[in-house]
């Protein structure tokens, strides 16, 4: 079965990630811009961010026969930093249009405070203007307060709800966002957020419509194993297979689709995987022999060992 | 131009080893130290190098006839803790006061954890406090959490200076965060019902979740 895990913040994780990624069945992978893990001081250092996840990150990714994707934002922390919020803002027009950007995200609450909401809003127009899906981050504290929020945001923006995926839901946000039309998103953690046996009763009481399942691995104590790891707790628990492939592929899939950016004569194969190639005199490797495969027409789940 | 009044500063002084006084005394040039706030900022960031981190303890003659009672959040902590404190006085007597806010919000900026985390206990000692808010609700996002904690424990700022919204965000924060809420000065004067709320959502949401639940919130549920 491929995997897609579309939420995962790749520039914070390792070589070997890629390839423990890559033999567990994660073909494709959306990695939205997000908080570093300390505020930056300069608009230019975002340049340089989206840059990244736009270049070297996506060439990474392809050296372990992943597809990449990316969502450009200002995220919701750093919305509260006048020093550099509406610069970035400025910034986002032209990196939008970039190839390989699937959606404006992550955007949403963190804090819950007005300039959040403010650049919640108007990047929601951006996404609007530029014909792209919106990725949204909802906030850790006051979570189901701010998925009310949330809601009644994308509700007054006008946006069409199936263009949404409200992400990091639990089993008091996913009731509201459901019947809400947008798509809803789960952030399967090793501690916090959700587990793979909460996914199941989940899965199991709402079934796997509008439903997407990711890692949300970032630099912090994260597993981005988890995709796989909750399909197999979903096989063990009886799901059917038709909705697994759903949570698990379609439903991402169909989501980015709208994007029109989603490559997906190249996505729903496996790309070939190509050691030799250099990115700006670049390798990933470091004196190890290049892996050359390039006979993955379609793809073939591998073996972990 | 005169040193300021500057006991705080003689409070330091008398702590720091030969070499240390050196370079104290050089720091306070008050001609030099008028002249650069980039040299400010470099003796601050300096400090823990030449103070060092012994441990503070103000002698009760201290705290009787030099004015240190203000000073008492910092006993027992590093001497380099203090003496950036002191630093930030000082500066803070040498800028025009419409300079004030811009150089604490750099200085916290481009400080590293422990600069950040000696601004952040100072903050309640500085003139005219209530000026550097933003900044001290900035460090409510810090994932550094001895910076959160700098801000958020022992600290009166929050209580006395933090809007309804952003004091419930940093008590809920330290409630994800496992930090003991006994520690957040003049919390049980900001009990609110919109944190009673917030603190009840949490206890469905961990019960949801089959996760346990911060014991400290009967704290706020059961003040």
């Amino acid at each position: 079965m491929r995997l897609f895990d579309p939420h995962i913040h790749m520039t914070s994780r390792t070589t070997d990630d890629y390839a423990a990624m890559a033999a567990a069945g994660i073909a494709a992978i959306v990695e939205p811009a997000f908080w570093v893990g300390q505020p930056r001081t300069h608009v230019e250092t975002f340049e340089d961010y989206f840059l990244s996840l736009l270049g070297w990150e996506r060439f990474r990714a392809s050296q372990f026969g992943i597809r990449h994707f990316c969502t450009l934002a200002l995220n919701p922390k750093e919305a509260n930093n006048p020093r550099i919020a509406q610069g970035v803002i400025d910034l986002l027009p032209r990196y939008l249009e970039k190839d390989g950007v699937v959606a404006v995200g992550e955007i949403g609450f963190d804090d819950q405070t007005e300039a959040e909401a403010k650049y919640f809003s108007s990047q929601i127009e951006l996404a609007k203007e530029f014909h792209l899906p919106v990725l949204i981050h909802t906030p850790h504290r006051d979570k189901k307060r701010g998925t009310e929020r949330t809601l009644a945001l994308v509700r007054e923006s006008g946006i069409r709800p199936e263009l949404v995926l409200i992400d990091h839901n639990t089993e008091e946000t996913l009731p509201l966002v459901l019947p809400s039309g947008c798509w809803a998103g789960h952030s399967i953690y090793p501690k916090t957020k959700m587990d793979e046996q909460r996914m199941v009763q989940l899965v199991k009481q709402y079934g796997g419509e509008r439903m997407v399942i990711n890692s949300a691995a970032d630099w912090g104590v994260s597993d981005p194993l988890k995709v796989p790891q909750t399909v197999q707790a979903m096989v063990e628990a009886g799901i059917p297979h038709s909705t697994i492939t759903r949570i698990a592929w379609d439903n991402p899939v169909n989501f980015f689709r709208q994007s029109g950016r989603l490559d997906l004569n190249v996505s729903e194969a496996r790309p070939f995987v190509d050691q030799r190639q250099l990115w700006e005199g670049n390798s990933v490797l470091r004196g190890q022999s290049p892996v050359v495969d390039t006979s993955c027409d379609s793809y073939e789940p591998r073996s972990r060992s | 131009m005169s040193p300021p009044e500057s006991s705080y500063l003689d409070l330091v002084r008398r702590r720091c080893a030969a070499h240390a006084m050196t370079w104290w005394d050089s720091v306070l040039d008050t001609e030099a130290a008028s002249a650069s706030r980039s040299e400010l900022s470099k003796a601050y960031s300096k400090a823990v190098r030449t103070l060092g981190s012994d441990r503070l303890e103000f002698a009760q003659q201290e705290i009787d006839s030099e004015n240190a009672a203000r000073f008492l959040a910092f006993q027992e902590r590093p001497l380099h803790e203090f003496g950036r404190a002191a630093l930030l006085l000082f500066a803070l007597e040498l800028l025009p006061a419409d300079e004030h806010v811009e150089f604490v919000d750099n200085l916290f900026m481009y400080g590293d954890s422990r600069e950040q985390e000696a601004l952040l206990r100072a903050l309640s000692i500085l003139p005219d406090q209530g000026r550097f808010l933003l900044t001290a609700v900035e460090a409510c996002r810090a994932n550094v959490q001895t910076v959160f904690e700098a801000i958020a424990c022992e600290n009166s700022y929050p209580g006395c200076y933090f809007p309804e919204s952003n004091f419930n965000q940093m008590v809920l924060k330290a409630i994800y965060t496992g930090v003991s809420l006994r520690r957040i000065l003049g919390l049980p004067d900001r009990i609110t019902p919109t944190l009673k709320g917030m603190a009840s959502d949490h206890i469905k949401e961990r019960t949801a979740a089959g996760r346990p639940v911060h014991e400290d919130i009967a704290l706020i549920m059961n003040p």
